[in-house]
Formats: C-alpha cells, sequence, structure tokens
C-alpha cells in the first residue's frame, strides 16, 4: 500500500504504456486525415477532369452546330470535315459568298479553319479529343442529316462521348 | 480534487493548436472545394449563356418563316417595298430573352403555273385498290388506330376488337364489322365507286437511270443511285441506308432496330419485308418511300416493326401486310390489298403531298431574315412562292 501510495502521489508524466497508445490513435488518427486528403484531392481532380471533357465536347458541339446547319455540302475523309457555307449580305442582292470551315483532329486537338473572301484563320475550338465519327456518309459526302460523335478522353477519367444530330437546314 | 485541477491546469493552452490544426484542415479543404465550384458554376453559366442566345436567335428566324409562309398579307406588304425592312416582335420571350427580328425583301419574280395556295395532301393511310379480291382490306387483330382515311375498291372488313379508325371509311361492296368496340370516327363509312390510286408512281421512272428526266437519272446524276442485283438484307442494329434512290431486282429484307434511312426511297421488283421497331424514313422521292412491283394475292410488302416510313407504301399489285404490335407506325400504304394484324398498334398518315396540287400563277420573292439575340446572329435566306415550295438558301449562324 505504501508503495502505491508513493507510486500515485508522485506521478508527473505518463507511463510508457499511456505514451504508446496516445502516439498509437495520434499515429491512426493522421493516417486517416492523410487519406482522406488525398481521397479529396484526387476526387477534385476527377471532378475537374471531367467538367473539363464535358466543356470541350459542349463548346465543339455548339460551333459544329451552328456550321453544319448552314452548309450546302460537306465531304468527311476520316479526320477531316469541309463544310462549304453560303452566305448573303443582308438585304442585298448578289451572289453567295461561300466560306469554307474545316474541322480536323490534330493531336487531340479539334481544330477550326475558316477560309473566305476574308482570309483565313484557325482556332482550336476542344483539345482532349481522341476521336470523331460522322455518319451516314456518300462515298465521302456527308448527308442532310448527320450524327457526329465526338470522344473526349483524359488519362485520369476515361473517354466520354458526345453525339449531335444535326439536320443540315439549306434546300437540297 | 487537487489532483485534477492541477491536470486541467497543465492542459491550458492547447486550445490555440487545435484550433489552428482544425483550421489548416479547413483551408486545404474549402480551397479546392471552392475552387471547383466556382470552375463548374462559370462553365454552366457561359454554356447556358450562348446556348440560350442560340436557341433565342433560332426561335426568331423560325417565327419570320412561320410568318412568311402563313401570313399572306404581311408577305405581300414586303413583296411591295422591295429592300425595305421590316421588324417582327415575336408573341413571346423564348428563355427571356427577346431577340430583334428583321425581314427584308431582296427580289421579286412571277411565276407561272403551279406552286400558288394550300398544297393539298394524301388524306388516305390505308388505301386497296383491288375491285375483284375479297375483303381487299382488312382490319384484323385488336386495338389498332388508324389516324387517316380508309379505301377498299371492293370490301372492308374491320374484324377483332377495339379498332378505331379517325377518318373517312369508303368501300365499294361490302362492309363488314365484326367484334366489338370498333369505331369509325365521324363515321359511318361510306359506300362508293372504284377509284384511281390517289397518287401514283410508275416503275419506269426507276429502272433506267439513262431516261432522261427520270428520278433515276436524277438520282445518277447527283450520285445517289444504287443497283442492287438479287436479294439485298439489311440487317443490325441503327444501320443507316445510304441516302439517295435504291433499285433492287430481287427481295429487300430490312431487320434490326433503329434502321434508318434518310432521304431514301426503296424500289423493288420483288418483295419488301421490313421488321423491328424504331424504323426511321424519309423518302428521297417526294412522297414514296417503299414500291414494289410484284404481283401477288400474298404479301409483297411486310412491315412487321414500328417507326417512321416517311412517305408512302406503294404495292399496286400485291398485298401489303402490317402485323406490328403496340408500335406507333406512320406512312400511307396503298397497296392492290391490305391486311392488318397484330394488335394495338397506332397507324399515322404520313405527310405526302400530291403531285400538281396548288393555284396558278404567282408572285415569288426572296426574303433575307435577320435575328440577333445578344451577340449571336442568324441571317438566313429563303425563296418562297405562295404558301409552298420554300427554300432556304443560306443559313448562317454567326456573331455580331
Amino acid at each position: 500500500m505504501k508503495k502505491r501510495l508513493l507510486l500515485g502521489t508522485g506521478q508527473n508524466g505518463f507511463t510508457l504504456v499511456e505514451t504508446m497508445i496516445s502516439t498509437a490513435i495520434t499515429a491512426l488518427l493522421l493516417g486517416a486525415l492523410v487519406v482522406m486528403l488525398y481521397q479529396f484531392n484526387n476526387l477534385t481532380r476527377l471532378q475537374q477532369d471531367s467538367l473539363t471533357l464535358s466543356q470541350q465536347l459542349q463548346t465543339a458541339g455548339v460551333l459544329l452546330n451552328r456550321d453544319v446547319v448552314g452548309a450546302s455540302e460537306g465531304t468527311f475523309d476520316g479526320t477531316t470535315l469541309t463544310l462549304n457555307i453560303p452566305s448573303y449580305p443582308f438585304g442585298q442582292t448578289g451572289s453567295a459568298q461561300v466560306t469554307t470551315v474545316t474541322y480536323s483532329l490534330v493531336g487531340g486537338n479539334l481544330v477550326r479553319t475558316t477560309s473566305g473572301a476574308g482570309g483565313s484563320s484557325s482556332v482550336t475550338v476542344a483539345r482532349h479529343i481522341s476521336s470523331w465519327q460522322i455518319e451516314p456518309l456518300q462515298g465521302t459526302q456527308i448527308s442532310t442529316t448527320v450524327r457526329i460523335t465526338l470522344t473526349s478522353a483524359l488519362a485520369r477519367r476515361g473517354s466520354r462521348s458526345m453525339t449531335l444530330t444535326i439536320t443540315r437546314r439549306l434546300s437540297q | 480534487m487537487k489532483h485534477r485541477a492541477t491536470f486541467r491546469q497543465e492542459e491550458r493552452g492547447e486550445s490555440l493548436p487545435l484550433a489552428l490544426l482544425a483550421l489548416a484542415t479547413g483551408i486545404i479543404l474549402i480551397g479546392p472545394l471552392l475552387a471547383h465550384l466556382s470552375t463548374s458554376l462559370k462553365t454552366t453559366a457561359a454554356t447556358q449563356t450562348t446556348l440560350q442566345r442560340q436557341y433565342s436567335s433560332d426561335a426568331g428566324v423560325e417565327f419570320a418563316l412561320w410568318k412568311l409562309v402563313h401570313d399572306a398579307a404581311w408577305r405581300q406588304t414586303l413583296l411591295d417595298q422591295p429592300g425595305t425592312v421590316a421588324s417582327l416582335t415575336l408573341p413571346s420571350a423564348p428563355n427571356g430573352d427577346t431577340p430583334t427580328v428583321e425581314v427584308v425583301c431582296v427580289e421579286t419574280e412571277t411565276q407561272a403555273g403551279g406552286g400558288g395556295g394550300e398544297p393539298e395532301c394524301l388524306e388516305w393511310a390505308l388505301w386497296a385498290q383491288s375491285s375483284t379480291a375479297t375483303n381487299g382490306l382488312v382490319i384484323g387483330g385488336s386495338g389498332h388506330t388508324v389516324n387517316g382515311g380508309v379505301h377498299s375498291n371492293r370490301d372492308l372488313k374491320i374484324n377483332g376488337s377495339g379498332h378505331t379508325i379517325y377518318g373517312t371509311a369508303e368501300y365499294v361492296r361490302n362492309l363488314t364489322i365484326l367484334g366489338s368496340g370498333n369505331r369509325i370516327v365521324p363515321g359511318p363509312a361510306v359506300q362508293t365507286t372504284v377509284q384511281p390510286f390517289p397518287i401514283t408512281w410508275d416503275i419506269n421512272e426507276f429502272n433506267d437511270p439513262n431516261q432522261p428526266g427520270s428520278w433515276a437519272a436524277q438520282a445518277q446524276a447527283e450520285g445517289k443511285y444504287y443497283v442492287h442485283n438479287g436479294t439485298w438484307n439489311v440487317t443490325g442494329s441503327g444501320t443507316v441506308i445510304p441516302e439517295g434512290l435504291h433499285y433492287c431486282t430481287g427481295k429487300v429484307n430490312f431487320s434490326g432496330s433503329g434502321l434508318r434511312g434518310y432521304n431514301v426511297t426503296v424500289v423493288s421488283l420483288s418483295t419488301i419485308d421490313v421488321s423491328g421497331s424504331g424504323l426511321d424514313f424519309t423518302p428521297y422521292v417526294p412522297g414514296l418511300s417503299f414500291f414494289s412491283t410484284r404481283a401477288a394475292s400474298t404479301n409483297v410488302v411486310s412491315i412487321s416493326g414500328s417507326g417512321n416510313t416517311g412517305g408512302t407504301v406503294f404495292a399496286p399489285n400485291g398485298k401489303i401486310s402490317l402485323t406490328g404490335s403496340g408500335g406507333v407506325i406512320t406512312g400511307a400504304f396503298l397497296g392492290n390489298e391490305i391486311d392488318i394484324n397484330g394488335s394495338g398498334a397506332t397507324i399515322n398518315l404520313a405527310e405526302v403531298e400530291l403531285p400538281g396540287s396548288g393555284g396558278s400563277s404567282i408572285v415569288c420573292g426572296v426574303y433575307d431574315i435577320r435575328s440577333t439575340s445578344g451577340s449571336t446572329v442568324t441571317t438566313v435566306r429563303m425563296r418562297g412562292c405562295g404558301d409552298g415550295d420554300w427554300q432556304v438558301l443560306s443559313w448562317q449562324v454567326g456573331s455580331s
């Protein structure tokens, strides 16, 4: 009793067992925190990638829709879509001015090039495009109603596809 | 008690590191989360705005087109004042956005004959031409709905139960209605005389691409004439038939779901058999989707699926059979005999313009439409004569 009493009253720190237990609990908590942060970071990255893919596809879709509806004719050779888009100055007589718009898949980028009377210019409308397909085709000519499937891919996110069905508005 | 008090005193000051630790953790978590939310919101808003502007601009053009085609008085004012820009106000604001719509007549010309007035459309969903075959037009099975007129040059037999015909029903010799719950709306069926096909086509238009002025020659010139010698089989899901005129010397067998043929006309010297759901066709030859010349009292055209034929299914010398169940099939079925079976199918009359319909001379105009919504500008040039036959010459979507 005397010994115990002495130990009890003279205790100024933690025992080895208490220290080991507290260290283990702290290590577990810190480990869980690190894992949580790592997973959260991964999730955020995946969401950003997903968003990026969706955004790229949407941008490409909006522009493709704009151009295809107004095309009098178009060809697709597997990598390049070429569209001829006639236009007239508003309220003026005269023949049509034809602008040629091409979409090419270059190194994962979908590049839109316009060329006409005013010169030519190119702009990348979507990145991370791994492949695209247009149907139906007659030879290389696109049909009046076309289905365009764009596939976008990032290493972390896998691939995502979007299919547009666009009917050309010009009378054939 | 004293020991406990001492122990608590030793913990003083530890709340600050704990609070800092919690704060640091929160900052680490909140940062990426807010960045993600911000990017997501901005992206969505930008895309939504772009699309709304585009839809709004498109709606403005569509409204102007509708007004040009259907408002003759307004169209005439444009024709009377070429070069004068007229503004249009939409009756409602699409997506809360009101596009600015302007229309101007650029050129006028007077065209003699044809094209004036409202074009006349085929009113018969089912037509049996034979005046000799007993029960030339039979609607059997149960629960079919026919949205369109029905005509038989001999007998009209409605068998089974629960059929409804919304349209004129005509027969020449015998009308037989068996079973229960069969209705003709408005009804009743009318006895009439033998009539020619309301619309017809000649095989010589399709079999020789060297025949000047024929459909075959036109398709050949456009690179859209296809000859299939012997049996022509098309299978698979979502298969697309190439645009143009397809002339087949043998049987035509289409199967699989989602078969598509935009601007396609199929002409066969033998039978045509179409099965599967989700058929979607529009005709290359105006009004004509499928044409079989085969003469037989048995089925020469069999359609057992559902979908849209887009135009007329024409079998002047044989029987057309529809055996779908529960689906919707759109078209106009003109055969020597017609046999409807299965259950619960809906047969909708396709819009098929009758050739030569319309009035006499008419003033045609070339019009420009400009619809502006935000920075999105859609400019369209149209050429139109009266209420029908409008052509879109250009359709350009751009930015101001």
